[in-house]
């Protein structure tokens, strides 16, 4: 293999105490999803091009507050109102492709809850950092998602 | 409730297609980038009719081809080019659709490099596959004949 390009699925489960329609909301609302979306209180998210729609694109910059350093552009696969979300993103730092990913939300009404299930299906440049990158930042980012939709909080 | 859910589900999958060709990286690279010849291996075929297939090959660019059998719905490719590297990798996004209903959504990844004389391909496919489609089986059975028809395409245009 050329410039070790490594191939990994990541999975992530979260049951969040609200309904699905306020889940799927809180991605669409773009306003929503930058709140959730920065991992840490030091880092941000902004967007510059928003298209929820398949066929559509976003494209945002992310990273320290300061250092918005990383370029993402989103393209929309597949949309299932409350139920599934499916876009591919790549992620690249200084002219530089750091990774490429399909990602998959899966949700799944049980009672009053949300059964999430993020699947992320990672090309990775450059060694193993962006797969430990992504584990933690999506692994934030659902936390504080359950944080904001959670209707007993 | 039963249909729905099926309409719902989604089944995730990786595998990888190794193929050695005796051609230079770049040929085998032109084979991936040039529309016309990306056509005849990657749409063309017996008994199928292309209906469109429009490439532009630079990273963000999109590419569509829809074709169809004899007999049957017709199919479409929606792709997007998400990263390239000039004569060693292309990473791209594509959606499959059968009739109206998207079947499924893919990486797949193709890294050129030189071996010996000729060329190696690895190509990898990251796929979630929706509802009722065929599946993983499937697809690798359909990139084995289309590496196939890119072979054939090398070959023809070295003589």
């Amino acid at each position: 293999m050329s410039e070790a390009i490594i191939h990994e699925t990541l999975i992530f489960e979260r049951r969040y105490a609200a309904s699905a329609a306020r889940v799927f909301e809180a991605y669409v609302d773009v306003g929503l999803r930058t709140r959730w979306s920065a991992p840490t209180p030091t880092s941000a998210i902004v967007y510059s091009e928003t298209d929820f729609r398949v066929g559509g694109r976003d494209v945002y910059r992310c990273g320290a507050k300061d250092d918005l350093r990383y370029l993402a552009n989103t393209h929309y696969c597949d949309i299932q109102p409350n139920r599934r979300i499916v876009y591919s993103e790549s992620v690249a730092a200084d002219g530089e492709m750091l990774s490429v990913s399909l990602n998959t939300w899966s949700l799944t009404p049980e009672g009053a809850k949300t059964h999430l299930v993020v699947t992320v299906q990672l090309v990775a440049f450059g060694g193993k950092e962006m797969i430990q990158g992504t584990r933690f930042g999506t692994n934030a980012a659902l936390d504080h998602l359950g944080e904001l939709v959670d209707v007993s909080a | 409730m039963k249909e729905k859910d099926d309409r719902i589900s989604v089944t995730h999958a990786t595998f990888t297609l190794e193929r050695n060709y005796a051609a230079s990286s770049e040929r085998v690279f032109a084979a991936l980038r040039d529309p016309a010849i990306k056509r005849r291996w990657f749409c063309e075929g017996e008994g199928w009719t292309v209906d469109e297939f429009t490439m532009d090959f630079r990273v963000g660019g999109r590419e569509t081809s829809r074709f169809r059998p004899k007999e049957g719905p017709p199919m479409g490719n929606d792709t997007v080019y998400m990263d390239i590297v000039a004569n060693r990798r292309i990473v791209l996004a594509y959606v499959m659709t059968v009739g109206d209903a998207r079947i499924s959504a893919s990486l797949a990844t193709f890294d050129v490099e030189p071996s010996g004389e000729g060329t190696k391909v690895t190509f990898t496919e990251q796929s979630a596959f929706f509802g009722s489609s065929d599946g993983v089986d499937g697809r690798k059975a359909g990139w084995s004949e289309l590496f196939e028809k890119l072979g054939a395409e090398l070959e023809k245009s070295a003589r």
